[in-house]
């Protein structure tokens, strides 16, 4: 038994360790680049994967979830603001919790990230993060089993030890949840695992003989082969959601004040920045939970908080599209994103001039 | 631990041990359905004491009957109560009567296709005399309860996993390294091929209207290997866990997509219940002697027996009617008894000809799986009639890297079952392999496993 124990230890260690030295030389590299949606994506070479591509300071950060990168270029919208840098750190199931402490992570290792930097977020007709910061702070989504599994991963990039700490002790999140991520933060195989799997389950399944014209998103949509299919889910979704409307009691000012939104706002205007909201495009079944009238109220005490704060919104003139332009009828065609990114480039250009460097 | 160090010097612990803990094995999935297992064990406890007692043949009749009532009536109930009588209905309904029914919202326990048929085999070997009933009830609710094949086999026999019991266990470093070699290929066939088939035999069957005929024999064909590795999968893991305890179980999967005709396949696919049909249905009617008529009528009760003990559905009586079909040729012809040596026997290339029964009899397989898929029968008609129309000639529309990478897994695997289909499973190597070779095999199955499994999907034989 000893010998078997024995050898069976050393199997396992020795495994450990070549897959440990392999993820480390050969995944962690990329997977910084992909993963953190907050770095600069400058493409990806050996300098980048030596050197790391961490951006020291954002011009423009978009923010909020994967129907931010369906709509923002940000090579075409450096472009359209004299070459500004912009970056655009939105991804599905990225929380307000962990936009924060990316935020403050970044501010930590750059303390000018947001110096003069402007911070939009999408939005759809209803409050932005309007969830207590309490609950938020640190809090990694957990979707019910149906949808998916939690994604701890996105997480990861923004944590230090200190904080992967401050994370174990604050955060809501399952115990389960916690333990993953923990040994995500420390094992380069176990994260990598997750990375290579996620990429071999979505990117590599990609159909080879589709035209790569098509319609379909490019960036961080519901892949999709089946349109009937998409809508079911969509309409799932929103279903969902508007009975979480129903059942939440209306906003009110104090409520937004130690909401995640308004953490994530003093965040950025304490370290110079200003937040801009812009209007997302959005399929009907999406736009529909807008003029819920269990909305109405929230939305006006959202919008006078708005205004309190001066936080506009940017509405993107110009810029026509219907139900047929969201082919997983959630995220922008990625045939459209480019002519949404100059038209919000031109709403942009039309604001006061401090922005305008 | 705890089994082989602590507990090594005493057997009847070692025996707690397993029942607490398959108990709870069990328990975590629900705790209420152990109450049924409990019940199993006692009913066939008592009735195997019982039978030690009485020679009367009358009694021993119904004392046999007993087991079979109990053990058949609580499967019939929790598996084919709703089957049943939303069939009565609609027959009824047919012929233009209108009756009230209640359907019942009944969950069905994991594993009480598989548990019930151990214990019945236990109660039929000891009413027959070939098996010596046991006073020792907690070896017996080892036997019954067993976790590495409680809820998804082998169906083990009395005469097999019970003595195993009773004998001290001694820790053997082989044993325990070919058993962590079978778990890591089970690991490997579930969590890389089997989920990963899964994804596509559910995007397929789910919206087989959409897709062409080339795609539609793609769905069916990885459902084909879907099944396989998932129920094979659990079988080496099940085998490979009980080798650490020092238990053998029985072989379950013996290669069986390298056959040659329907009636090797049936003796190399699960193959604990296609024997335990032989053993305790098809011999007891008579077997292969008397008339022609009997046979065939023997052959189609096995095969329509077998269908719908896995599962509620005319779809899968169907799919064992046709294997049935299948079978019936070679039962007419006399031809069910050839092909017991393993094909292309030390050859590295089978022939030719080989080559052809071997696709052919897949292909049969992987027809009738489509029944076995598929939510109804309208539904795999449906499948089936998408297979005539010219995008045969096509080429997958979901042909991807992520396909590629999967039939390149695919390959190795049927690669390494065909180098060793003369051993208990494929990596139970029948050349020498060097050391060297072995473990980078098995570095990168693990490495495989770690970075390329597909989204969980729960083992396809849990819900028989």
């Amino acid at each position: 038994m000893k010998r078997f124990v024995t050898k069976l230890m050393v199997t396992l260690i020795v495994f450990w360790l070549v897959a440990e030295t392999l993820s480390r030389i050969v995944i962690d590299p990329v997977y910084s680049y992909v993963i953190n949606t907050y770095n600069e994506k400058k493409g990806l070479n050996l300098h980048t994967l030596i050197h790391g591509n961490a951006s020291d300071h954002a011009d423009f950060l978009f923010v909020g979830s994967s129907r931010i990168p369906a709509t923002i270029n940000p090579d075409l919208m450096s472009t359209q603001l004299g070459g500004q840098s912009v970056i655009v750190a939105g991804r599905g199931y990225m929380t307000p919790g962990i936009h924060y402490q990316a935020l403050k992570h970044k501010l930590h290792l750059f303390p000018d990230y947001l110096n003069g930097a402007v911070v939009l977020l999408g939005y759809d007709g209803r409050p932005v993060y309007p969830t207590p910061f309490a609950e938020e702070k640190l809090r990694v989504y957990e979707p019910p089993k149906w949808i998916g599994e939690p994604m701890p991963h996105l997480l990861l990039p923004h944590l230090s030890l200190s904080s992967l700490w401050e994370f174990l002790q604050v955060s809501p999140n399952s115990l389960g949840v916690k333990i993953n991520l923990a040994a995500q933060f420390f094992s380069a195989a176990y994260r990598g695992s997750f990375f290579l799997n996620e990429k071999f389950n979505n990117r590599l399944n990609e159909p080879l003989l589709v035209d790569h014209n098509s319609s379909l998103v490019s960036e961080g949509g519901i892949r999709n082969d089946n349109m009937s299919r998409a809508l079911e889910l969509a309409k799932a979704m929103a279903l969902t959601e508007a009975q979480s409307l129903k059942n939440s009691p209306s906003l009110t000012q104090a409520a937004i004040d130690t909401s995640a939104f308004a953490n994530l706002f003093r965040l950025v205007t304490e370290n110079g920045g200003r937040v801009f909201l812009y209007e997302l495009p959005l399929h009907s079944i999406h736009a529909g939970l807008a003029k819920l009238p269990e909305n109405q109220v929230s939305q006006k005490v959202f919008l006078h908080w708005l205004q309190q704060h001066q936080i506009p919104i940017l509405n993107v003139s110009g810029f026509d599209y219907d139900d047929d332009d969201f082919p997983d009828a959630w995220h922008l065609a990625a045939n459209r994103r480019d002519e949404f990114t100059q038209s919000l480039a031109q709403s942009l250009k039309m604001q006061p001039s401090e922005i305008r460097k | 631990m705890l089994y082989w160090f602590v507990l090594a010097k005493n057997l009847r612990a070692q025996n707690v041990l397993v029942v607490l803990a398959s108990y709870v094995f069990y328990g975590w999935w629900d705790w209420r359905f152990l109450s049924l297992i409990f019940l199993s064990t006692v009913v066939d406890y008592l009735i195997g004491r019982g039978l030690s007692i009485t020679r009367q043949k009358g009694k021993r009749k119904l004392l046999l009957l007993t087991s079979l009532v109990v053990n058949l009536g609580v499967l019939g109930y929790f598996k084919y109560f709703n089957f049943f009588i939303d069939n009565f209905h609609g027959a009824f309904q047919f012929f233009g009567a209108d009756i009230s029914t209640a359907s019942l919202n009944i969950v069905l326990p994991v594993g009480i296709s598989f548990y019930t048929f151990q214990t019945l085999s236990y109660s039929i070997d000891v009413y027959k005399g070939k098996f010596k009933p046991t006073r020792d009830f907690i070896a017996f609710a080892a036997f019954v309860s067993f976790f590495p094949q409680l809820v998804a086999g082998p169906i083990e026999r009395a005469t097999r996993l019970l003595p195993q019991f009773f004998a001290p266990r001694k820790f053997s470093y082989h044993q325990a390294s070919e058993g962590s070699r079978q778990i890591l290929l089970g690991l490997f066939k579930k969590t890389v091929i089997a989920d990963n088939c899964a994804e596509y035999v559910n995007l397929i069957f789910n919206n087989h209207q959409q897709y062409g005929a080339s795609t539609l024999i793609l769905g069916a064909v990885f459902f084909s290997f879907q099944i396989y590795c998932d129920f094979s999968g659990y079988s080496d893991i099940a085998i490979g866990t009980a080798r650490l305890f020092g238990f053998q179980l029985m072989q379950n999967f013996a290669f069986p997509y390298f056959s040659r005709d329907i009636a090797e396949f049936w003796r190399r696919w699960h193959i604990s219940l296609s024997t335990w049909f032989r053993d305790y249905v098809y011999i007891p009617l008579g077997g292969s002697r008397g008339t022609m008529g009997t046979k065939v009528r023997n052959t189609f009760t096995v095969f329509a027996l077998s269908g719908l003990w896995h599962g509620a559905n005319w779809t899968f009586l169907i799919w064992g009617i046709l294997h049935a079909l299948f079978f019936l040729p070679l039962l007419l012809a006399g031809n069910n008894r050839r092909n017991l040596d393993v094909v292309g026997e030390g050859a590295l290339i089978p022939a030719p000809a080989d080559l052809l029964r071997v696709l052919g009899t897949f292909s049969l397989v992987t027809l009738a799986l489509i029944m076995f898929r598929a939510e109804s029968l309208s539904h795999a008609l449906s499948y089936i009639s998408g297979f005539f129309d010219l995008s045969i000639l096509q080429i997958p529309r979901l042909l991807s890297v992520k396909m590629m990478l999967l039939f390149a897994f695919l390959l190795g695997l049927l690669g390494l079952e065909w180098l060793n289909r003369n051993g208990r499973h494929a990596l139970d190597f029948q050349r020498p392999w060097g050391r060297v070779s072995r473990y980078t095999l098995y570095f990168l199955m693990s490495l495989s496993i770690l970075w390329f499994r597909g989204n969980t999907q729960d083992f396809i034989y849990f819900q028989f």
